[in-house]
């Protein structure tokens, strides 16, 4: 028993919880990581002028939805805001979430998959809406997640394969090769569905 | 002269003489009747048919007389008298007729029926005189003539039919009287007859049941006595009847059981000369004295041979149930036995007996050896002595290391206590420690909420940033410098949120890490209770080594003593051993002695071999 107990190294331990110590006292203060992050941040800052070279592409917000990627222009964007309660609509089509206020205005909150129609899949992740208009619609889209903004090429946009059949079809600009759709959020705007006018006697 | 016929012709005697007797009482009889008979036939023809013919003569008489008397009196009427003389003439008829019947059965004088009959002849005159006046119509003078005449004849006819008639009653009477005598002769006679009869039938009936009951008597008290075993009865008889025969060979049945007693009293008295002859092939009981004998012969033959020493024989019984057979069977067989196992024993005396010899000449001389071993055994004492005293001063030093052996000990066992104080401690320690562990895990708990509400504002944060780039967007070229800005923000957002999944994962980690201390501190826990409970073994083997060295120590104590005392029982060990040469030195002399004894012994075993050696048993 006497032997067991000479195993444990008590003086090291104590090093040990030591240091944790120390480290937690001051984390920020690591030198090589701040110097690190700089360096991140500086590669970062050098690419950018590349990214200006394709400066004829298009402003966009990239999110996800259904474990699929899709972008809408910035041009069409009000804002994004999580989706904190709603109210469903009665006697509303079934893309239409229900209507959420924003900052005093009611908005009403659509759910793409089911406007194109894709197989349901439950509600996942929605907990994000992006609210798009024009100058005459307004409305917010339900989205996964919101990945950020990034600059589409023109030049970049492919035709659109096979695979997207259905009323996402007409919807859809162009896919880039990273499996990127992008809305024709005007057409979307304009399209005489989102107009919802029914009378219930 | 009765007991020399044979019994049935007794029977047959005694019988024919009743018979006679019944014959002639018979005769007699029928002689008696005969005559009772005759004399009753005689009586009837004579007194009465006579008595009866005058009777009938008297009353015709009478009728002609009145008829005489109608014929004088009514002459007038001729047809009245011719009725009464017809009926007159019919009388005289029958009167005449019954005389001569009078006249021959008549005994007496026969004269005198003459006489009535020349009465009647007179008076026919008469008559016929009356009749013939009457009819000349003289009737006063045929009156006068019947007063005179026919009265006078008809008074003779009467006196003379009753001086008949009187002779025959009195005929009659004495006939009566003769068959009334002839009665009672023949009675008398048949009364003594039949008297006579029973008197001599009793009689021969005695003699004949006293000839055959007498000698059957004699038999069955003979018979008695023989079958209580009396032989000494005599009986014999000198009739020739079949009861002398029984008797005589009951006699003979008697001599020969009277032989048969002396014969078995002759055996009983041991004496088997005697010669048995069986009377007859069917004398059982003679042949099974003649067998009895002979077994009882061959059993004595058999014994003879035994009493001179030959014992190889085998006797055989008669049956399985012979006890004397089997006895003498099992006799033989044991006295054989006994004779070997005699003859063995004896065998193994004589070897005994030299093995005694040559042990007690050993014996002597190993005496003189024990003297010198005695001595030599005196100087073994005195070094043991010595030995002895080197004894006790070693285990006195070996009682003093003892007694420290103990105080160690006692110390030993206060260190064992002292040990299990520390290992409680150290369980209590170890409950402190799972305590503090315990907390860390709450508090690591709580880190965790703090970081979920950092990963909130992050996500936020993010938000904001994508805000931020679309309204930099709408501001067009001015907002350029904004939109990297807001970029920047969002990658620190970004970053924020790394940092805080990091430190979730950290937290995870710690927290399995404080459960595996608890469970580790609850082990050493464990393992502390089972260091205590050795401890207080070790501590209970420790008091119980301490207690046997006490004993030790006590024991080696009684050795010091026990040495001492052995050295006085040295002291007196070498006196012994002189009183033990002495001893030996007796020894020498008795062992001679017995030298001779054995010597005695083996004389005497040579003559029993002797003796047994005369018994043949094979």
């Amino acid at each position: 028993m006497s032997l067991k107990s000479s195993n444990i190294d008590w003086t090291a331990l104590l090093k040990r919880q030591e240091a944790a110590f120390t480290a937690a006292d001051a984390p920020s203060r690591d030198p090589e990581r701040e110097k690190s992050l700089l360096e991140e941040r500086a590669r970062q800052l050098s690419r950018q002028p590349e990214a200006d070279a394709a400066a004829a592409g298009l402003e966009c917000l990239e999110f996800m939805l259904s474990g699929e990627r899709y972008a809408i222009e910035l041009s069409y964007i009000a804002a994004t805001l999580p989706l904190t309660d709603f109210t469903p609509l009665f006697c509303a089509p079934s893309f239409v979430l229900g209507i959420t206020n924003l900052r005093g205005r009611i908005i009403s909150i659509v759910d793409l998959r089911r406007f194109f129609e894709l197989p349901a899949l439950g509600l996942s992740d929605l907990n994000r809406v992006i609210v798009v208009c024009d100058d005459r619609m307004e409305f917010g889209v339900l989205a996964d997640s919101i990945v950020g903004t990034r600059t589409v090429a023109s030049g970049e946009l492919l035709p659109i394969p096979d695979t997207f059949t259905g009323p996402r079809e007409e919807f859809v600009a162009g896919v880039t090769a990273e499996r990127l759709a992008l809305l024709d959020m005007a057409r979307i705007l304009a399209d005489p569905r989102m107009v919802v006018h029914e009378e219930v006697g | 002269m009765l007991s020399n016929m044979k019994i049935r012709s007794r029977l047959a005697a005694g019988f024919s003489v009743l018979v006679l007797f019944l014959i002639l009482i018979g005769a007699l009889s029928l002689k008696n009747i005969a005559a009772e008979g005759d004399l009753l036939s005689e009586f009837y023809e004579h007194p009465f048919t006579v008595t009866n013919a005058i009777h009938q003569v008297d009353s015709n008489i009478v009728r002609m007389h009145r008829d005489m008397k109608d014929v004088v009196l009514y002459a007038n009427d001729a047809a009245d008298l011719e009725n009464s003389l017809t009926d007159i003439d019919h009388c005289e008829q029958i009167v005449y007729q019954q005389l001569a019947v009078a006249r021959e059965k008549f005994l007496g004088d026969k004269a005198k029926i003459d006489q009535i009959k020349e009465s009647m002849d007179q008076w026919k005159e008469v008559r016929s005189r009356t009749v013939s006046l009457v009819r000349q119509g003289k009737i006063k003078e045929a009156m006068a003539f019947h007063k005179t005449y026919a009265r006078r004849v008809v008074a003779k006819v009467d006196a003379q039919v009753n001086e008949v008639l009187k002779f025959s009653f009195g005929k009659a009477e004495s006939f009566a009287q003769e068959s009334k005598r002839n009665q009672r002769s023949t009675f008398a006679i048949t009364a003594i007859l039949v008297t006579l009869a029973g008197i001599l039938a009793a009689l021969i009936a005695f003699a004949i049941t006293a000839s055959i009951t007498r000698p059957l008597s004699d038999a069955v008290q003979a018979a008695d006595r023989l079958s209580q075993g009396d032989v000494s009865v005599e009986i014999d008889s000198n009739s020739a009847d079949e009861l002398g025969q029984l008797l005589r060979a009951m006699g003979k049945v008697v001599q020969s059981m009277r032989g048969m007693g002396e014969t078995a009293n002759r055996i009983a008295l041991g004496d088997l000369d005697v010669a048995v002859v069986p009377l007859s092939e069917r004398d059982v009981f003679g042949k099974a004295m003649r067998d009895m004998v002979a077994s009882l012969n061959s059993l004595a033959d058999n014994a003879d041979r035994i009493a001179s020493g030959d014992l190889t024989i085998e006797v055989l019984p008669a049956s399985p149930k012979d006890r004397l057979g089997n006895s003498f069977r099992t006799m033989t067989a044991n006295l054989r036995n006994l004779t070997v196992e005699i003859a063995e024993v004896v065998n193994v005396l004589a070897g005994s007996a030299a093995e005694i010899m040559t042990t007690v000449s050993e014996l002597a001389s190993s005496s003189a050896q024990t003297a010198t071993s005695i001595s030599e055994t005196n100087a073994t004492v005195q070094e043991i002595r010595q030995t002895t005293d080197l004894t006790s001063q070693k285990s006195r030093q070996v009682y003093e290391s003892a007694h420290r052996s103990t105080q160690i000990a006692r110390t030993g066992r206060e260190s064992v206590n002292s040990a299990i104080g520390g290992m409680q401690g150290i369980d209590e320690r170890m409950g402190f420690i799972a305590e503090r562990i315990v907390n860390l895990s709450e508090q690591s708990q709580a880190i965790g909420e703090i970081i979920a509400t950092v990963a909130d504002l992050a996500e936020q944060s993010n938000l904001l940033a994508v805000n931020a780039a679309i309204e930099a967007a709408k501001a067009g070229e001015h907002g350029k410098g904004f939109a990297v800005v807001a970029q920047e923000v969002k990658n620190l957002a970004t970053q924020s949120k790394q940092a805080t999944s990091q430190v979730r994962s950290i937290i995870g980690q710690i927290q399995k890490a404080t459960t595996a201390a608890v469970l580790a501190t609850e082990q050493g826990s464990k393992a502390v209770e089972a260091g205590v409970k050795q401890s207080s073994e070790a501590g209970e083997s420790i008091r119980q080594l301490a207690a046997s060295i006490e004993e030790s120590s006590n024991a080696t104590l009684q050795i010091v003593t026990s040495t001492q005392e052995q050295a006085i029982g040295m002291d007196q060990i070498a006196i012994a051993i002189q009183s033990i040469n002495q001893a030996s030195d007796q020894n020498v002399e008795g062992s001679r002695q017995i030298e001779a004894a054995a010597r005695n012994l083996y004389e005497l075993n040579q003559k029993l071999q002797q003796l047994v050696s005369g018994y043949k048993v094979a």
